[in-house]
């Protein structure tokens, strides 16, 4: 243990990433030679994966840092639990192949351009009413809204059910609401420990899904929750948990991200009109602009995998049953990947980020809806010559995990 | 006037007649156990619930074929295992087929469903169907010939004769409903087979010689890689998307096919033909097109994928011939034999084992 090199912060503290990432921190381990080790209190520490081309190489072998083994997040979860918990995120190929394959072809491009009307008019609606308020809070009015509002018309939730979906995938991050939840909220008689994100919005979520499931079973509709629910993964069914957990994921998934980097759009505005108004004199530049407010946002700071064997990593020799994360965060301001890494340039050449996971067979299912909606909110942004500046400064979210922003008050005009 | 559909409800049916229709497809015709026969839209479906093999319900959903004297009938193919993967024969069709007898009772909910006759329109119909698909439709081609005034044409593909079920239903309403053509396409006939009207696929210049003159309304049921090259086939010739309507049969691509109407149709003649091997389906390759994961996508072939970037193997598919390139590099280029579909485009023809 002595000889291994100690990250000089602690990375799982909630309290670092109160202000956006901290990119003087992570710039620090990156110098560091191999991985660093950060300890934890109570518990088994982690190596921090910090560089892109690390990321990349765990993200890549499975059967060498497994999603299945141990948790995906920082802490130490038993077994029963993470069993309990499990979606396709928690599983390592051939689990995860069968079950990514049920819901990979509702989001291949061709179906996927079938979602750039309703996107438009809903972005067209909401931005209208902003401007007419002269401002307000961008994270409540834009941000949150349309991708709720997308992933709920693909997975098939009734309209009038959307803001229930926001108020329950807010409470599943920790500190995303504004207080914390009776363990006996909703009706849960769950131990908190069985549920994701230790949250009584899971079980709520999950009774959701099972009364929606039921309603079409009997009623079968055009949506993903029909074809969930009649799946079949090798002639079986997908069992109760496995299709609640599925779709808390796709929830969750589809919802808390693309917000973050809606927001961070703003900020990025904000601090680079210049740049903002060159694109739209070019077009031809919205799609490199999308890629970077992905990278810049971060919108999911870490994932972790599990060493299924000793290894080595970057020079580091990594036990069997070690955690291993991966901090995109860093990652996406790699000096060695990205020139000015800091720097918000929408003429980069084309170069993948990791905003959307470090490749392999993890990478977000999302990620081709979220270039819509956010190439699609940006056009309409541009459309009506909004000038923006904040009110205030940006309210992040209390965690470790996402990145996300609480509230952002901005001003037009 | 046809009937509009009754408030859909879970009945329990008796089975009052149990029909052989094909070596592989069967009619059952239901009566409610209690009450009359609902009204239903033709193209409507019951969806029942029937237990599998340890018991526990599942649901299956079946479209009305007919309403006859003997009740309501469902027509349905026992899907049985394939022989090249490991995988059980369809749990409600083996229920259906082995189980069930005449006198049996079954549960079902509905009528319900959305792909229903414009009963409206006095447009020409064509009704276009691959396989067991043909079953709502041909509860539309009854309502269309009791009715008597739209010009129908009737266009029905299955592999040979011998899976080719209610064929002798369709001839006998061509006798009594003058506005009717119909043409059987079967892909590979066997030597005893007689009573079609063509082999091997339905081709654009066959669905061109068959069409209406009139803009027609245009019905499509079978399965997802049939459906889709129709429905391109359809565009290509002309037809306004919005006088399409589909239902899928078995595991359905989600959305509908959104190659536009006014997209242009690659000239198939100097472009590389890809042939997708196990879905039976040549189309040319489209230049617009980034690579051949997006090409298989657009004519309905579903590719196993994940990254979509080179990064994760997953979408990796044995060439069986010719050979493809790399615009952008993968990570890493698979082995000889294999492309990695979500960065390949084709280098000449190109057969892909998928």
């Amino acid at each position: 243990m002595s000889d291994r090199s100690l990250t000089q912060t602690d990375l799982s503290d909630p309290a670092l990433y109160d202000a956006g990432i901290p990119h003087q921190v992570f710039a620090e381990i990156r110098k560091q030679p191999g991985l660093s080790w950060n300890p934890l209190q109570g518990e088994d520490g982690f190596w921090a994966v910090t560089r892109f081309e690390d990321i990349v190489e765990v993200s890549r072998h499975p059967e060498t840092f497994s999603s299945a083994t141990g948790h995906i997040q920082i802490y130490t979860v038993p077994d029963d639990c993470l069993e309990a918990r499990a979606s396709m995120i928690d599983m390592d190929p051939p689990n995860h192949s069968r079950l990514r394959r049920l819901v990979n072809p509702g989001f291949i491009p061709k179906n996927l351009r079938l979602f750039e009307p309703i996107v438009r008019q809903r972005a067209s609606a909401l931005l209208d009413d902003l401007v007419a308020e002269g401002g307000g809070d961008w994270v409540e009015k834009i941000a949150k809204p349309i991708p709720i509002s997308i992933i709920c018309d693909m997975l098939g939730v009734p309209e009038e059910d959307r803001n229930y979906m926001i108020e329950l995938t807010d409470h599943l991050v920790a500190g995303t609401a504004n207080k914390p939840l009776d363990p006996n909220a909703y009706g849960n008689t769950t131990p908190l420990r069985f549920l994701p994100f230790e949250s009584p919005a899971a079980f709520a979520l999950d009774n959701y899904a099972r009364d929606l499931g039921n309603k079409r079973r009997a009623e079968p509709q055009d949506d993903l929750v029909t074809k969930l629910i009649n799946a079949e993964v090798d002639g079986e069914k997908l069992t109760e948990a496995e299709f609640t957990n599925f779709f808390r994921l796709l929830i969750f998934a589809g919802n808390e991200t693309t917000r973050s980097a809606m927001s961070n759009l703003v900020i990025q505005m904000v601090n680079n009109p210049e740049i903002f108004a060159s694109i739209k004199d070019n077009p031809d530049l919205i799609d490199g602009a999308v890629e970077e407010i992905v990278r810049v946002a971060s919108p999911i700071l870490y994932f972790r995998r599990t060493a299924t064997c000793d290894t080595v990593l970057s020079g580091t020799p990594v036990k069997k049953g070690e955690k291993v994360v991966m901090w995109y965060a860093s990652g996406n301001f790699d000096e060695a990947r990205f020139a000015a890494p800091l720097d918000y340039d929408v003429t980069r050449p084309k170069m993948p980020h990791i905003g959307y996971g470090g490749g392999g067979v993890h990478t977000c299912l999302g990620a081709g809806l979220a270039r819509i909606e956010l190439r699609i909110l940006l056009e309409e942004i541009l459309k009506r010559d909004m000038k923006i500046s904040l009110a205030e400064p940006p309210e992040y979210v209390h965690s470790n995990f996402v990145n996300g922003i609480e509230k952002l008050v901005v001003r037009l005009g | 006037m046809l009937p509009n559909r009754a408030t859909p409800q879970t009945r329990d049916y008796t089975i009052t007649r149990k029909k052989t229709e094909s070596d592989n497809i069967m009619s059952f015709y239901l009566n409610p156990t209690t009450g009359a026969c609902p009204d239903f839209v033709p193209g409507d479906y019951l969806v029942f619930t029937v237990p599998d093999e340890q018991g526990v319900p599942v649901k299956r959903e079946y479209s009305i074929s007919q309403r006859s004297s003997d009740g309501l009938r469902v027509t349905i193919k026992h899907e049985t295992a394939p022989q090249d993967k490991d995988v059980p024969p369809g749990i409600a069709s083996s229920y259906f087929h082995s189980k069930l007898s005449e006198g049996d009772t079954v549960t079902a909910y509905g009528p319900a469903g959305k792909f229903a006759l414009n009963q409206s329109s006095d447009r020409p119909v064509v009704l276009l169907s691959g396989g067991v698909g043909q079953t709502p439709l041909l509860a539309m081609l009854q309502a269309l010939a009791a009715q008597g005034s739209r010009e129908t044409v009737f266009i029905h593909a299955c592999e040979h004769g011998g899976v080719h079920a209610l064929g002798q239903e369709v001839r006998d309403l061509q006798s009594s409903f003058d506005k009717l053509a119909s043409h059987i396409c079967y892909a590979n006939p066997r030597p005893q087979d007689g009573g079609y009207d063509s082999s091997g696929f339905v081709t654009r210049a066959l669905l061109q010689q068959l069409m209406p003159k009139t803009p027609a309304e245009y019905y499509l049921c079978g399965p997802g890689a049939f459906m889709e090259a129709m429905y391109a086939l359809l565009l290509s010739l002309g037809v306004d998307e919005d006088l399409i309507y589909y239902e899928f049969f078995g595991p359905a691509t989600l959305l509908k096919p959104t190659r536009s109407k006014s997209a242009p149709t690659p000239q198939a003649a100097n472009l590389p033909q890809i042939t997708f091997a196990q879905s039976g389906m040549q189309v040319a390759w489209d230049p617009d097109i980034p690579n051949l994961l997006e090409l298989a996508e657009e004519h309905g072939v579903m590719a196993d994928y994940s990254c979509r970037a080179g990064t994760c193997d997953t979408c990796k598919t044995r060439v069986t011939a010719g050979e493809v390139e790399y615009p952008e590099e993968p990570m890493e280029r698979p082995g000889t034999g294999f492309a990695l579909l979500c960065c390949a485009v084709p280098k000449g023809d190109v057969t892909l084992d998928i």
